[in-house]
């Protein structure tokens, strides 16, 4: 069977000042990035790497599906955040878990967005 | 009550069809009940679903198509008993075999059911994927083969030379499957599977 190797992690982010909507989005897919470019450190990656972003009144989630995608949008945000639930999950083909979630941990370390 | 299971690879699009399917399932007055089977303790897709307002009953950390097999019928089950849904939407992990998957709904013999199995294919990668590095372009074929339609998607994505390239693949594999380019998003993507479904259903 083939496998995938997975991370998921679960946190809650807080800003000082609400932040406009494509702030969120542009360090969401900063983020992205940053474990897109651990990723292919190991490997031309294939697979799913989602955030999550839920502020309790609205949901999206911001992905990308291969080393070096665009990233895509599903779900809209409209209004300013001020705290959110973020959910970071990644599933790599031919991957590891445990190199998945170097990767993801790493990224999530050295990020704006990490655990309020 | 109708049952469809969604294959493809980790970012094919498969809750994004889903979605798609259930709101228009949704408009026509149906009950949908929706099974999510993504891999590890947390997950993305059946937190997003929820907070569209659809009701779903997660398989964490397994895959219905081998590890537990027993599992997907007794949720089915589980579901017709209390919600008794006219609509279960399946969506399958990204490594789950078609095949195995496809012999599961035959064995659980799940009584006045009719399944259909939907493949996801993405425009995008399908070259990446089909050379077969690492066993993907293998899972792939399987989920061509046994599918009952194949949404192509992404497809404003790719060059129209590209897309025509890949559907002529999957027609050299299955001549005769029913391939549907499809964006995801869009408003009528949902009805459009729906007709496609009950087009090769009628056949």
């Amino acid at each position: 069977m083939l496998k995938a190797g997975t991370a998921a992690r679960r946190r809650t982010q807080s800003w000082e000042t609400p932040q406009p909507p494509a702030e969120v989005r542009q360090g969401i897919e900063t983020l992205l990035r940053s474990i897109d470019a651990l990723l292919q450190e190991s490997a031309d990656w294939v697979g799913h790497i989602k955030i999550l972003i839920s502020s309790g009144a609205e949901t999206s989630y911001g992905s990308i599906t291969t080393a070096g995608d665009t990233p895509r949008w599903s779900g809209t945000l409209t209004a300013p955040i001020s705290q959110a639930e973020l959910t970071v999950y990644a599933a790599i083909y031919t991957l590891t878990d445990a190199q998945v979630a170097a990767a993801v941990d790493q990224a999530l370390a050295a990020d704006l967005f990490t655990a309020a | 009550m109708r049952c469809i299971a969604f294959t493809g690879f980790l970012g094919s699009g498969k809750t994004s069809a889903i979605l798609a399917v259930a709101r228009a399932l949704g408009e026509r007055g149906e009950r949908v009940a929706i099974v999510e089977n993504e891999r590890g303790a947390i997950g993305v897709d059946g937190p997003y679903l929820e907070s569209q307002g659809l009701g779903v009953r997660e398989i964490s950390d397994t895959c219905i198509c081998c590890d537990i097999q027993s599992n997907l019928g007794h949720t089915v089950r589980l579901l017709d008993s209390l919600y008794q849904p006219t609509w279960v939407l399946v969506e399958a992990s990204g490594v789950a075999h078609p095949d195995e998957l496809a012999n599961t709904i035959e064995d659980e013999e799940i009584p006045d059911t009719q399944w259909s199995l939907v493949a996801l294919i993405d425009a995008v990668r399908f070259n990446k994927l089909w050379p077969d590095v690492g066993g993907l372009g293998y899972l792939l074929r399987w989920q061509i083969e046994r599918a009952d339609v194949v949404l192509l998607t992404k497809p404003d994505a790719v060059a129209e030379t590209q897309l025509d390239s890949v559907a002529g693949t999957l027609r050299e594999v299955r001549p005769d499957v029913a391939i549907l380019p499809i964006v995801l998003h869009q408003p009528d993507a949902g009805a459009r599977v729906l007709s496609e479904l009950e087009a090769i259903t009628q056949c």
